[in-house]
């Protein structure tokens, strides 16, 4: 009479006819990438695309890098507005107004909040005073899983980076999405999304006893797309967020190649790798598939 | 007393003044005490009508403290109301709208035990109500566990009092569609989508209600899924999706299935449509769980309707 399991849902959507657009493909045959590098912590800079060691499916490829700082970025901020995330709207759109502040003229950000259901507060527009963070609500459960399915389908504008940032407790109470599906539109999508669990001070001290909650499932979404899965604390968790994924971004590499020497049906598995003396950190997303 | 006056001449800002988590224990002692001679002041041409006032006025209260109230306490009240009802010597239509509010209050509380005593108080009043055997279904799927549980969730055994609840449901006519709904929802946990895709089908045939027919799409392209079936999945929920435009899940679920078949450009646009509209907390899947519940506005508007 318990629930005792999950079945994969999303691998019977996997098994839908071939795609017919390649996911942040430009062009038919053209694959970018978003890839940041790290040396001891710290992001490594001034590498050109003879430092690049990148494979598809296990066969090297020509790559071009260039700085992503060069390049525009659509940063989507999404907030887990529930009932468990509680704080004051007044607080939140003050945080969201000095955390965009790094943002270039060039750039747009988007608002999305969720709760019951997901809502794009205001639309991709340049950063500036008339931003109208104080637009959102707050207050009901939670659709994390409709929220981040939502934020990976978004489409990627040519030319700019798609960025998202999200901010949940982690909790999910009335998705209509399932995780798995979620995972497999990552598998597929051109966001690149960084996910923040934001915990309280006492929700740490409950995790000494009762052992910390499982994130990796929501962690493996987001390294899927190149992104990563940081716990932050509440206070300032949006200024010390955002800052954090504009700064990883702002320091990485878009890579651009045409796929070269394996078929071009299926799962591409990539890889990425350094060609200089030293040990690196790597993060980019690990494939994409093909027509 | 004054506050009962004050919602009988239609002011329901009446009810946010009074019916705050701390007051409603004394809401339903003041009843307890005066609320029959105040049905019954204006004499008997009054009575019937100044009873739905009271007994209203007594839901509303608890529908506006409910969150923050012991069950305990706006139990008490409802019973008070409920007991009220027995003085009417027959039935009105108007006394079934409220035990129907009721009801839906209750459920979309997700106490078992009020909504049991709830239906037992209906029931006794109108012993052939259809929708009570639907009630009856959603008090053995809810104390059973079988639900809440999310979407495509596996669950391994149903308590047999759960689907019978719901086959005897699915004969009334009234009612009829909702329960293969229920059943289709159901089947598919328990991992049989052929049987969930047939009852999906009869519920959708059976209504022209919008929510329910985009309900019964959605849960037939999860079927279609477990079945392996993703084209055929894609096309039901690109009906659940055009039986209720405003529901999120709907244009989730089509949203995915078009984005992983490579068509990226419809399920962004789907997407981004959905999230434009604003209209999340209004979907069906959301309120699915809480039975009735998502009456409940169209139950309250019509007991108010009725008080004027």
């Amino acid at each position: 009479m318990k629930t005792i399991g999950v079945l994969t849902a999303a691998a019977g959507l996997a098994l839908a006819p071939a795609a017919q657009q390649q996911p942040f493909r430009g062009a038919v045959d053209v694959v970018t990438l978003e890839v940041a590098v790290f040396q001891a912590n710290r992001p490594v800079s001034g590498l050109t695309s003879r430092d690049f060691v990148v494979t598809d499916n296990g066969v090297r490829q020509s790559v071009t890098a260039v700085s992503a700082a060069s390049l525009p970025v659509d940063l989507t901020v999404a907030l887990d507005t529930s009932g468990s995330m509680s704080e004051s709207i007044d607080v939140l759109a003050s945080q969201l107004r000095s955390a965009v502040r790094d943002l270039r003229p060039t750039d747009r950000v988007r608002l999305v909040t969720f709760d019951w259901g997901v809502r794009e507060v205001f639309p991709l527009q340049p950063p500036g005073p008339g931003v109208p963070f104080d637009a959102m609500k707050a207050g009901g459960m939670t659709s994390l899983h409709d929220a981040l399915s939502g934020l990976l389908m978004h489409a990627r504008a040519p030319g700019r980076i798609d960025l998202a940032v999200l901010f949940t407790d982690a909790v999910d109470n009335t998705s209509a999405m399932t995780l798995a599906a979620a995972a497999e539109i990552a598998r597929r999508s051109d966001v690149l999304l960084h996910v923040y669990v934001v915990r309280a001070g006492e929700d740490v001290a409950v995790d000494a006893v009762l052992g910390r909650p499982d994130y990796r499932p929501l962690e493996d979404i987001a390294t899927t797309t190149g992104g990563r899965l940081d716990v932050v604390l509440a206070d300032n968790r949006i200024v010390t967020g955002l800052g954090r994924a504009l700064a990883d971004m702002r320091a990485s590499y878009t890579l651009r190649f045409t796929s070269a020497g394996v078929a071009r049906a299926g799962w591409h598995a990539l890889g990425v790798s350094i060609d200089r003396p030293g040990t690196f950190v790597v993060r980019a997303r690990r494939g994409y598939f093909g027509e | 007393m004054q506050a009962l006056e004050l919602y009988a001449v239609g002011d329901p800002e009446v009810i946010r003044m009074v019916a705050t988590p701390r007051e409603v224990g004394s809401i339903r002692a003041a009843l307890a005490q005066d609320g029959r001679a105040w049905i019954r002041a204006n004499g008997k041409a009054e009575e019937s009508h100044r009873r739905l006032v009271a007994t209203t006025f007594a839901l509303e209260a608890v529908r506006h403290a409910i969150d923050t109230v012991e069950d305990r306490e706006f139990d008490l009240l409802l019973r008070w109301a409920a007991d009220e009802w027995r003085n009417e010597a027959r039935p009105s239509p108007e006394e079934l709208l409220w035990h129907n509010a009721t009801l839906a209050l209750l459920q979309g509380v997700g106490d078992t035990t009020s909504v049991t005593a709830a239906l037992n108080a209906a029931r006794n009043r109108f012993p052939n109500e259809p929708r009570w055997a639907l009630v009856r279904g959603w008090i053995a799927e809810f104390a059973s566990g079988a639900r809440p549980v999310p979407p495509l969730q596996h669950i391994a055994e149903i308590a047999p009092g759960v689907i019978q609840a719901y086959v005897d449901a699915s004969v009334l006519p009234d009612v009829s569609a909702e329960a293969h709904l229920h059943l289709a929802y159901l089947f598919t946990s328990r991992n049989d989508p052929a049987a969930a895709v047939d009852h999906a089908t009869e519920a959708a045939r059976r209504t022209t209600e919008a929510e329910i027919r985009s309900l019964a799409h959605l849960f037939r392209g999860w079927a279609l899924i477990r079945a392996g079936r993703s084209t055929d999945a894609q096309s039901a929920f690109r009906d659940a999706h055009n039986a209720l435009p405003a529901s999120q899940s709907a244009a989730l679920w089509l949203s995915g299935a078009l984005f992983l078949s490579g068509e990226r450009q419809e399920a962004a646009r789907l997407v981004d449509g959905t999230m434009r509209s604003g209209l999340g907390e209004l979907d069906p899947w959301r309120l699915y769980p809480r039975g009735d519940f998502r009456l409940w506005p169209r139950l309250i508007g019509q007991l108010r309707q009725a008080l004027r």
